[in-house]
């Protein structure tokens, strides 16, 4: 009996931790999936999916500090989100647009250089450029390295060849990189 | 991609996920400042059936993900279970087939634990055709009490070799040669007077006295034949005398 009650214990501690978890931010995540859907689907199912693939990662979940806990949180909102409409519309990854809604401090290319000098003092160099990027890019890179998502499961979310991931994050580091020299940031990889 | 090209890949990886990292950071701090906006926003409360549907979908999924993971603990034990098994069983059998006084400690622990029957199997090895393996046609044996004299086999087959020695008086000794293709000998020891081991031409052997029969069995190292003697009408150290004179030919 003694491993039926240690899996009780552990299932009441994760679901304890996640229903804290969405309570606390369940607004936060309806708001963001509401953003990329625009009605075109329920934010009920948005949310769910999502929840359902957080709980396959508990265990890194647990790991991260709260800002970073969040941050997965809602790119795994956000990418069932993107990947929800792409099936939906029939589009590719790279014609959707997750940004719109982005109001931050970052570099637009209008911008003055005064302005994104002051700027630079408060954000990091990625975040000035990122809202510069294509979406597929963003994409694939917040897959990566937010979610540390395997080529295969990147692949199958976005509709390409496994084999292409590497490349294609490749393309997408480099298309990161020419936008930080362009805007007179240290080149990271020189 | 040559050595050097991955390298560099792989160094572009982690200082862009140093980026990354610092990226995450503040955007996760971002998203918390605009939670706690969102908390004062009354149009962005989440419908009460939605959020019970929601809270339903994290008790089934915890449990379910629970479930997977005590299985895949349960099969990670047995596993460990299975291999510890076959190393035991591994050892066990080197030394069983290594050591002579392993193999002794062994057979009297076995008889210990069953005092009924001792199954004496000679370590069979692969041996499909006993004429290329030297299957005896014949036994000499140098020495018998007095009187006892060697007939002609009672049985013969190209597996097996059964001769009686008898002498005028009605005695007997029976000669018992089994090929090594797995037969066994098996001996009834219960309420047996004496069974022990004990070495017949340098190899590993066992004796059993029950019910006025004397009863040696050993393996032939050389022919790799199973041998038993036994008789009623003979003493122990008779019939070890002649187990040791026994020659397969």
């Amino acid at each position: 009996m003694l491993p039926f009650a240690i899996l009780a214990i552990e299932d009441d501690n994760d679901r304890a931790f996640m229903t804290d978890l969405f309570l606390k931010y369940k607004r936060l995540m309806y708001s963001e999936a509401r953003k990329i859907i625009k009605n075109q689907c329920d934010p009920d199912n948005i949310v769910n999916t999502a929840l359902v693939k957080l709980i396959e990662k508990l265990s890194t979940l647990r790991s991260l500090d709260e800002p970073q806990r969040v941050n997965y949180l809602i790119t795994t909102v956000k990418h069932t989100a993107l990947t929800e409409v792409q099936r939906l519309t029939k589009t590719t990854i790279d014609s959707l647009d997750d940004e719109d809604w982005y109001e931050r401090d970052q570099i637009r290319s209008e911008d003055s250089v005064e302005g994104q000098v002051e700027r630079r003092e408060s954000v990091g160099q990625l975040e000035q450029i990122w809202v510069l990027l294509d979406a597929k890019s963003r994409y694939l890179l917040r897959a990566r390295y937010f979610l540390a998502m395997e080529d295969g499961e990147i692949a199958a979310e976005i509709g390409i060849k496994p084999n292409s991931v590497r490349m294609e994050l490749s393309r997408a580091r480099k298309k990161a990189r020419q936008l930080l020299v362009d805007h007179g940031m240290n080149d990271p990889w020189s | 991609m040559t050595n050097h090209e991955k390298l560099q890949e792989k160094y572009e990886d982690s200082l862009f996920a140093l980026l990354m990292d610092e990226f995450a950071q503040s955007e996760g701090e971002r998203l918390i400042q605009e939670n706690e906006r969102l908390l004062q926003d009354p149009s962005a409360e989440v419908p009460a059936g939605s959020e019970r549907r929601l809270l339903q979908t994290i008790e089934r999924e915890t449990a379910r993900v629970a479930h997977k993971r005590s299985g895949k603990n349960l099969l990670r034990f047995l596993g460990h279970l299975a291999l510890a098994a076959l190393i035991a069983v591994l050892l066990f059998g080197s030394a069983f087939a290594l050591s002579p006084a392993f193999r002794a400690g062994t057979l009297n622990l076995l008889m210990q634990i069953d005092d009924r029957v001792a199954s004496w199997e000679l370590l069979p090895e692969i041996n499909d055709n006993p004429a290329q393996n030297g299957f005896p046609l014949d036994v000499e044996i140098g020495w018998l009490p007095e009187g006892y004299v060697k007939n002609e086999p009672v049985y013969s087959s190209e597996f097996s070799l059964f001769i009686k020695c008898t002498n005028n008086s009605g005695g007997s000794i029976d000669i018992s040669i089994e090929s090594d293709t797995g037969t066994f000998f098996t001996f009834d020891i219960e309420n047996a007077e004496f069974y022990n081991e004990l070495s017949i031409q340098n190899s590993l052997g066992i004796m059993i006295v029950k019910d006025d029969w004397y009863r040696i069995a050993w393996k032939d190292e050389d022919t790799k034949c199973n041998i038993m003697i036994q008789s009623a009408d003979v003493d122990a150290e008779a019939l070890l005398s002649i187990a040791e004179s026994i020659i397969l030919v």
